[in-house]
């Protein structure tokens, strides 16, 4: 039971961490994208939304390692050595654009200074979700050496490829998807237009992203992607990914804030549940077929149930925290449209 | 070049050297904050609003500085010692999960107060800021109560490979958590209390007119005083505890070599490993024994009693204690007289010599916590779980750590200097905070003018 209870906090945090952190560091991808004349503009929508929420968001990623050390030693053993590359340049990334988002929030002087932090947070956000989806790739491709040979056969060769790449630029491109429909509602009235558009463009964009995805697993032959074509959950799942996008695309301008969000979230629940219900119950698939299941790499019981207990301890106290958290700063607030945010 | 083992100590060192700053300033800096935000509601003195704001945004750039380092550190754990964690995660993931959930309260408590004035009621605004602390605190002392169970393994059996009979309460619970918490904690309190009032002690000399820095100083300064004298009460009982469960620790520090009864208390002195021998070195007969065990006549080991691959290097560990030790000594009379000065002596907080001191003392309580954390990391060398698993062993096989080594001190040193250069500056601006305006005054305090 508390096996089962933790496993579901690890997919939850993930969730919870691919949306909103997810949105954080869209918000300095689409920077980068932005025409130059419009990036200031945009600078200041996103500080105004990010800001009282980002620390609160990134924490999730912690919740779902602190989850798979304590609950998953084997994997998390995997993890840290045979993806110990990208590991640490997400770390690089996480650390220069946290840092560098606050520091230019509050840099004195307009101008002055910024340069650099806008740089490192705008490479930052891409290098996280980049990093981010060279490792959930890697994990699943079975590439992962079990008598390597040499230092690129062990740990270089398991997350390097045509797959983990296209799944980077696919998660490099839902962030930057999931900030645009989220910015729209930050938007004043007469911008809501072109950020709708905006949002519009990266919903068209995920679709060949999407489709690179499994053309490269398929190419690699990835060893859990023609059961997964053949499971009614896949169907049902890209069934409701691609229904939420559409009436998401129709809703897009308009008012309903908390439905525009929703039916956002409902797109990453789809694609998330889709992966992990094509690869669960393995972990780790190790190269010539072994794996390490989730199941048999569990902590011992005792392990398992403080942590469930402490998870559900924790989420009692957490929640309603997040809740007024949101409540306060993400329901329209007329005092705030429109305007250099405060930090005070 | 340098091998893999010394520079994953060497990275882990940077990483938590880092870290423990921002996490000591981060566990302090709310309840000044709250302290200074309390007088404003009472008083209506707009200068203690201003130093509200400034130091919110100080909570507000350390934490964010923190945050992300901390993120780092709780990676870098698995990602330099993988076989460290591959055993010890089920059993002390406890103090780890729960210290997740106080940095998520954190997280969200600093979110809502920063942004929620004039949002929500000004009562709950308040104690929203006294929670970022609480909750700040919390982590501090969990993540100790962590290396605690590094220094004093609880709430499992070993069988030499595996651990078995798994008890995680019993881990959060290890018998060193209480002491080491306790002494970070007054070392925070101390360090920051003590640095912010020499920040302000220099910015009312240079800036005699406002008031702001006056009343900074002094909450501060009482805070740094009382932890400065409560700390080498609370030394004594860690050392006493550190007797009972690490004596090789204690010898280290103490660069007691020889078991003996009436064992001196070693002041200075430079230990050779070899010939077993201290030179130069000041004794107080018997004091180490009392230190110890509170009796001049307890025998304290030394150690020779332990196998020679068992010793930490003894050099570092005596020097380090010797500067913790000293400078602790130095605050507590600083803080004596500090004391005197809020209550008796007001006219010695503008006197040129307590400037001084207070001005030369702003980086000190930092290094003595980075002394201190090198007493106890080092001191428990060869160890990473104490008796259990070396160090050695728990060595991550990915080749090439000397570049891990060098990108991450870089990115911190660069991270450190912006943090420092980007908190000058807002001091530089301090006198540009402005008083609440009329909208903060009338969220505050409804019902009464201006």
């Amino acid at each position: 039971m508390g096996e089962l209870i933790v496993i579901a906090f690890l997919v939850l945090a993930l969730i919870a961490y691919v949306i909103t952190g997810g949105a954080d560091f869209g918000v300095g991808i689409l920077e980068l994208a932005e025409r130059p004349e419009r990036r200031d503009e945009l600078r200041a929508v996103g500080e105004r939304a990010i800001a009282p929420v980002w620390e609160a968001n990134h924490i999730w990623i912690i919740v779902a390692l602190v989850i798979v050390f304590v609950g998953f030693p084997q994997v998390h053993v995997q993890m840290t050595t045979v993806l110990h590359i990208p590991l640490l340049l997400m770390l690089v990334g996480i650390i220069l654009r946290g840092t560098a988002f606050t520091f230019r929030y509050y840099d004195i002087g307009e101008g002055e200074g910024r340069g650099p932090w806008t740089t490192f947070f705008r490479g930052g956000s891409v290098m996280v979700p980049m990093m981010f989806g060279h490792m959930v790739a890697a994990m699943s491709r079975g590439r992962f050496s079990a008598e390597p040979t040499s230092v690129y056969d062990a740990y270089i060769h398991p997350w390097v490829g045509w797959f983990p790449f296209a799944t980077g630029l696919f998660v490099t491109a839902l962030f930057a998807w999931i900030a645009a429909v989220f910015l729209v509602g930050e938007e004043r009235a007469e911008r809501k237009a072109p950020a709708a558009a905006r949002a519009r463009r990266w919903t068209v964009l995920l679709v060949p992203l999407s489709g690179a995805v499994t053309l490269t697993a398929w190419l690699e032959g990835v060893p859990w992607l023609v059961d997964a074509l053949r499971s009614p959950l896949l169907y049902g799942v890209a069934i409701l990914a691609l229904g939420s996008t559409l009436v998401l695309w129709r809703l897009l301008d308009s008012e309903r804030l908390w439905t525009v969000r929703a039916l956002a979230g409902a797109v990453v629940v789809s694609v998330l549940a889709g992966y992990w219900g094509a690869v669960y119950p393995t972990a780790v698939q190790l190269e010539g077929g072994a794996s390490i299941g989730w199941h048999e790499a569990a902590a011992p019981s005792a392990t398992m149930n403080a942590l469930a207990v402490t998870l559900i301890a924790a989420s009692l106290l957490i929640l309603p925290g997040l809740a007024w958290l949101y409540r306060l700063f993400k329901t329209p607030n007329p005092e705030d449209r429109g305007g250099p945010v405060q930090p005070s | 070049m340098m091998d893999d083992f010394t520079a994953a100590r060497l990275t882990m060192a940077t990483s938590l050297g880092f870290h423990i700053i921002l996490a000591a300033i981060g566990m302090v800096m709310p309840f000044l904050m709250a302290a200074a935000h309390r007088r404003w509601l009472k008083t209506g003195d707009p200068d203690a609003y201003r130093l509200t704001r400034m130091w919110m945004r100080g909570v507000a750039i350390f934490f964010a500085t923190g945050a992300v380092s901390g993120t780092a550190l709780s990676f870098e754990l698995g990602i330099l010692w993988p076989t460290f964690m591959e055993h010890a995660g089920p059993i002390f993931g406890m103090p780890f999960s729960l210290e997740g959930a106080a940095f998520f309260v954190e997280a969200i408590a600093l979110g809502i107060y920063m942004y929620g004035w004039k949002r929500i009621s000004p009562r709950v605004h308040w104690w929203v800021g006294v929670v970022v602390g609480i909750a700040g605190l919390s982590s501090g002392i969990l993540v100790i109560s962590a290396n605690g169970w590094m220094n004093s393994p609880t709430g499992f059996t070993w069988d030499g490979t595996v651990a078995h009979d798994i008890d995680p309460v019993a881990a959060l619970l290890n018998p060193a958590w209480a002491t080491q918490s306790t002494h970070m904690v007054l070392a925070s309190f101390e360090a920051v209390g003590f640095a912010v009032a020499g920040v302000h002690a220099y910015l009312m000399h240079r800036h005699p007119m406002d008031r702001i820095h006056g009343h900074g100083l002094r909450i501060a300064l009482a805070m740094g005083a009382i932890a400065a004298l409560l700390q080498p009460l609370n030394g004594h009982w860690a050392a006493q505890d550190v007797a009972e469960r690490q004596p090789a620790k204690l010898a280290a520090m103490e660069a007691h070599f020889h078991t003996e009864a009436n064992a001196p208390l070693l002041i200075g002195g430079i230990p050779d490993e070899e010939t077993q021998s201290v030179s130069w070195g000041i004794e107080v007969p018997s004091a180490l024994s009392v230190l110890a065990f509170n009796d001049p006549n307890a025998e304290v080991q030394g150690l020779e009693e332990f196998p020679r691959d068992e010793w930490p290097p003894v050099l570092i560990v005596h020097f380090a204690f010797q500067i913790m030790v000293g400078i602790g000594s130095w605050l507590a009379l600083l803080g004596l007289l500090g004391l005197i000065a809020l209550r008796w002596k007001p006219h010695w907080i503008k006197a040129a010599w307590f400037r001084r001191s207070l001005v030369l003392s702003i980086p000190l309580g930092f290094v003595a916590i980075e002394a201190g954390w090198v007493v106890t990391e080092v001191g428990r060398q060869p160890w990473i779980i104490y008796g259990i698993m070396r160090t050695q062993d728990a060595l991550t096989p990915v080749p090439g750590q000397v570049w891990h080594l060098v990108a991450f001190t870089a990115l911190y040193a660069f991270i450190g200097l912006s943090t420092l250069w980007m908190w000058r500056k807002q001091l530089q601006n301090a006198s540009a905070v402005g008083p609440p305006s009329e909208a903060i005054e009338a969220w505050a305090r409804p019902g009464r003018d201006g």
